[in-house]
């Protein structure tokens, strides 16, 4: 069996799938940092929350422990919140109401 | 490669490292648009190809690839179940944000429309 | 050889500096806000690199959900814009902070590479030895705490007494921030009772509604799942709680906190709830020296004439007094944090009419 699951992957992921997420996370954080207006800005830091839990997960089955991706859920259920925060701001409410 | 056994471990890694590479390209050509395009509202919609095919359809890749590792153990099971329940989440609640937002820029007028042809819901509110 | 978390952890790391730089130099406070919020995602990568699991439940919700709307709350009051930097003093801060970067550098390579003639060294310490392999050891019962989560069992047994001073700090600011808004229930129970029905232009649209609902008891059951299993887990009972308070400032934001207060959580109901948690965790820490131990005592030891917790109860791994801390924790820092957001979100204008002086 010259075919081993576990060394194509770790090749894979590292030489491939890695470095397009890292492309595409510089290209949102530029798009972060110039953005002309704030709504700009917060659909830049969804889109790289989004990318970070893709992170999380893939880097439980690279590590081989299973607890890490309690993380990967905790930042999915709020990424967001930020939206929401800012959307309550630009619309001149106040916070409870 | 010509030795492999048709398996169940193989096509599900395939079909998992498939999903995860579509994503990864769609990433990539969202995060290009989110550069390229001209105005706030058109960007949302580069924004959702971003979000949506650049994370919930790499997770559930990674989620497939994870049910074929079996140098895991059992803990391949647990990854797997995480990881559909992270991309569901994600795919619940990523429109709610956009829409949030962009709601939020239209009414209170941070962000005019200026590549629009006809917007009825300014002749309808005034 | 590459290494994937060494590459992400120097991504992630470069790209936290840079964020750190534009928070503090950018002239709009909304824009900083964002870019804090940004920062904090990218520094849980990092710290999700060098596997510290722990850390990262706990800076997620913070840095994320509680930071960006205490300050978008403060901006909201105040003015969004700070006084334009002179273009000198801009390069000045620019050569600043790159030259003290080079200078930490310097310092860091030169130490590791022994051109002073100390370096540090390359074997686990002593102290790391002795908890790793006596957290949970069969063969060695009299320093075990039987749990197999070292940090846990750092925090809630090898060094107890340092939780409860944190603790203490904590329950010291709540107490100092409901001592601010000690009178403010007088005048906003009227406004209470007029919001009989709630009106539909209040909170966000109905779809945020609608999914915010279903958020929440997700959040809540995440919350739940981090504190009880704390000490099988990464978590524990302050990952548990500030991972709870972001479900009850979802419902505040978009549906409105009249909506929060109807469904049950009022002042007096959090004070009391939070005040049954401290106690609790005093009796715990306390009732061993009460039979003849010492205090924060865990396991059996030989020394000591107290009999311990017991580790299991009915095959049900519970590592004695860790699971009771861990839950009676969360709920004190659960319903702390949720006291604060609940007093903070009253409107500004029933203040005022507290503050006036009457001729």
């Amino acid at each position: 069996m010259g075919f081993s699951i576990e060394t194509f992957l770790m090749n894979y992921v590292l030489y491939f799938i890695v470095p397009c997420f890292l492309i595409s996370m510089t290209l949102y954080l530029i798009r972060l940092i110039k953005g002309p207006t704030i709504p700009d800005m917060v659909l830049a830091t969804a889109c790289i929350a989004y990318d970070a839990c893709f992170f999380m997960c893939m880097l439980s089955i690279y590590f081989r422990n299973a607890y890490l991706i309690l993380a990967a859920f905790c930042l999915a259920l709020w990424a967001f919140i930020l939206d929401l925060y800012v959307a309550k701001y630009l619309e001149a409410r106040e916070l409870g109401e | 490669m010509s030795s492999m056994v048709l398996e169940l471990n193989y096509v599900l890694f395939f079909i998992g490292i498939t999903l995860t590479t579509i994503g990864a390209i769609f990433d990539v050509i969202a995060s290009i648009g989110l550069l390229r395009f001209p105005e706030f509202y058109v960007r949302l919609h580069a924004a959702t190809i971003g979000s949506i095919g650049g994370a919930v359809v790499p997770i559930i890749g990674v989620a497939i690839l994870a049910l074929s590792c079996t140098f895991l153990g059992p803990q391949r099971f647990f990854i797997f179940g995480c990881s559909i329940v992270i991309a569901m989440i994600i795919f619940f609640v990523a429109p709610v944000g956009s829409h949030a937002i962009a709601r939020a820029a239209y009414r209170s007028r941070t962000v005019v429309p200026k590549y629009v042809v006809h917007d009825e819901l300014r002749r309808v509110r005034g | 050889m590459i290494l994937l978390n060494e590459v992400l952890l120097v991504y992630s790391l470069i790209v936290t500096t840079i964020l750190t730089y534009m928070v503090v130099m950018t002239r709009d406070l909304v824009r900083a806000v964002i870019l804090s919020a940004c920062q904090s995602i990218f520094f849980s990568i990092a710290l999700y690199c060098i596997l510290a699991i722990d850390i990262v439940l706990v800076y997620l919700p913070v840095a994320v959900g509680i930071y960006s709307v205490v300050f978008l709350y403060a901006i909201r009051k105040t003015e969004h814009l700070e006084k334009p930097v002179v273009g000198s003093h801009k390069v000045v801060a620019l050569i600043v902070a790159v030259g003290a970067i080079l200078v930490v550098a310097l310092i860091v390579h030169s130490i590791m590479s022994g051109l002073t003639g100390w370096t540090p060294s390359k074997i686990i310490r002593p102290l790391a030895r002795f908890i790793i392999s006596r957290t949970i050891n069969y063969y060695e019962p009299e320093f075990w705490t039987s749990s197999p989560e070292a940090i846990t069992a750092t925090v809630w047994d090898y060094r107890g007494l340092d939780t409860f001073f944190e603790i203490t700090v904590f329950y010291g600011a709540i107490v100092g921030c409901l001592a601010l808004f000690r009178f403010i229930e007088v005048i906003f129970k009227e406004k209470l009772r007029e919001v009989e029905k709630l009106p539909k232009e209040l909170g966000l649209s109905l779809i945020t509604k609608t999914v915010c609902r279903v958020v929440f008891a997700l959040i809540s059951i995440i919350a739940i799942n981090i504190a009880i299993h704390g000490h099988l887990t990464p978590g524990g009972g302050f990952q548990g709680g500030a991972t709870y308070v972001i479900g009850p400032l979802l419902i505040m934001v978009a549906l409105s906190q009249y909506f929060l207060r109807r469904i049950g959580y009022e002042e007096r109901k959090l004070i009391l709830l939070r005040s049954l948690g401290l106690i609790a965790i005093a009796l715990v820490a306390l009732i061993p020296a009460l039979l003849g131990g010492f205090v924060f005592q865990n396991q059996y030891k030989p020394w000591s004439p107290y009999i311990g917790y017991p580790p299991y109860v009915d095959n049900v791994w519970i590592s004695g007094s860790i699971f009771l801390f861990n839950v009676f924790d969360a709920i004190a820092v659960a319903t702390g944090f949720c006291l604060i957001f609940l007093v903070l979100s009253i409107p500004e204008e029933y203040f005022k009419k507290l503050l006036e002086v009457k001729p």
